[in-house]
């Protein structure tokens, strides 16, 4: 078997391999191939490093304040630097810095080697827009809490419940 | 006061698809395991955001920033507002999660949808008080039924018969828009 890690092709040979995706037959003969070069085991062991860390790593709870302070945050005036340079901040207070750089960077070589053309996501057309309450809608918002709980009351109760209220 | 009426939200809660009953937002992202037990993106629930309308933004407001808007009322309706919100916020806990879900409901649905929604509780609100029993069982009725069965017997003569136009419009918007938490006991 020619060495994966010299043809393009070779390349996503071994990606689909260290993501499991490798059909029974390449993979035996890759795992060969992986006994004798040590070029391609090391590619294999920094792939699978990368999903270690990624399977390692668990999403924070979200908050039960979350919406409010988003829309908090996004009616607050920003400043252009600010949104632009917001989104690396997490990096840059990491102390994983090292490592996140370099499973940013095997993912990326990973991505464009396994998909050559990447299309942009395309930009929202809208984003949440979020307001603060006018004056005018805090009598309807009030007005529809209030109706709902009457609804309810009026869904739960019978004529002869004897805990039905009001 | 008002923030504790969103302690039961949970965002990052799996949605239905939002379709013709109401629902909430549409469905997290979501990244699946790779096929290797070993490997694979770890699932991500993203925060599931629905644009919320006033009454759910009001839920929302700290003191402070529902005053703020309330200062800029007449002083009677200032009063009038502040004595509903005293009523309301004094409401069981559980009563105060089910209004912030049903809102949350309605806020998911099309805005013609919410608006015909809200419209017939309202109409359902103000029903003659012997009107009120018929229409609670048969809505109940109606809400479990799957949709084939709720329309047929919507356009059963005996069904006809047995509510007014009025009340048969009711019956057929509040049941086929609905979500079923809506239904006593949920």
């Amino acid at each position: 078997m020619n060495c994966p890690l010299e043809t393009h092709e070779g390349s996503a040979l071994l990606l689909a391999y260290s993501s499991g995706r490798l059909e029974a037959e390449s993979t035996v003969r890759l795992q060969r191939h992986l006994e004798a070069c040590s070029g391609c085991r090391q590619f294999v062991e920094n792939q699978s490093a990368v999903w270690r860390a990624l399977d390692s790593w668990e999403a924070p709870p979200v908050s039960t304040d979350f919406d409010r302070r988003l829309y908090q945050r996004i009616e607050q005036q920003v400043s252009w630097w600010d949104m632009l340079i917001r989104p690396f901040r997490p990096v840059f207070q990491s102390r994983s810095l090292p490592i996140a750089a370099a499973a940013g960077v095997l993912i990326m070589a990973g991505v464009l080697l396994d998909r050559p053309a990447v299309t942009p996501p395309a930009s929202p057309q809208e984003s949440a827009q979020v307001e603060a309450l006018q004056p005018d809608q805090v009598q309807h918002a009030v007005d529809e809490v209030e109706m709902l709980n009457q609804f309810n009351h009026l869904m739960r109760s019978e004529p002869a419940d004897p805990t039905s209220k009001m | 006061m008002w923030p504790g009426w969103c302690a039961d939200q949970k965002p990052n809660k799996p949605a239905p698809p939002a379709k013709a009953r109401p629902s909430a937002a549409a469905p997290a992202n979501r990244n699946g395991r790779g096929p290797n037990p070993g490997g694979g993106v770890p699932k991500k629930n993203a925060p599931r955001i629905n644009t919320p309308g006033p009454a759910q933004r009001l839920l929302q407001m700290t003191p402070e920033e529902r005053e703020r808007a309330l200062e800029k009322l007449p002083p009677r309706q200032q009063e009038q507002i502040r004595r509903q919100l005293d009523r309301l916020d004094h409401l069981p806990q559980a009563d105060k999660d089910r209004i912030a879900r049903q809102i949350r409901g309605l806020d998911s649905l099309p805005p013609q949808q919410r608006r015909l929604v809200l419209q017939q509780l309202n109409a359902f609100r103000n029903l003659p008080d012997d009107r009120i029993q018929p229409m609670r069982r048969t809505l109940i009725q109606l809400m479990r039924m799957p949709e084939e069965q709720r329309n047929a017997r919507l356009d059963s003569d005996a069904f006809k018969k047995q509510f007014s136009p009025q009340e048969q419009e009711i019956l057929r918007d509040l049941s086929g828009n609905l979500p079923l938490d809506y239904l006593p006991g949920r």
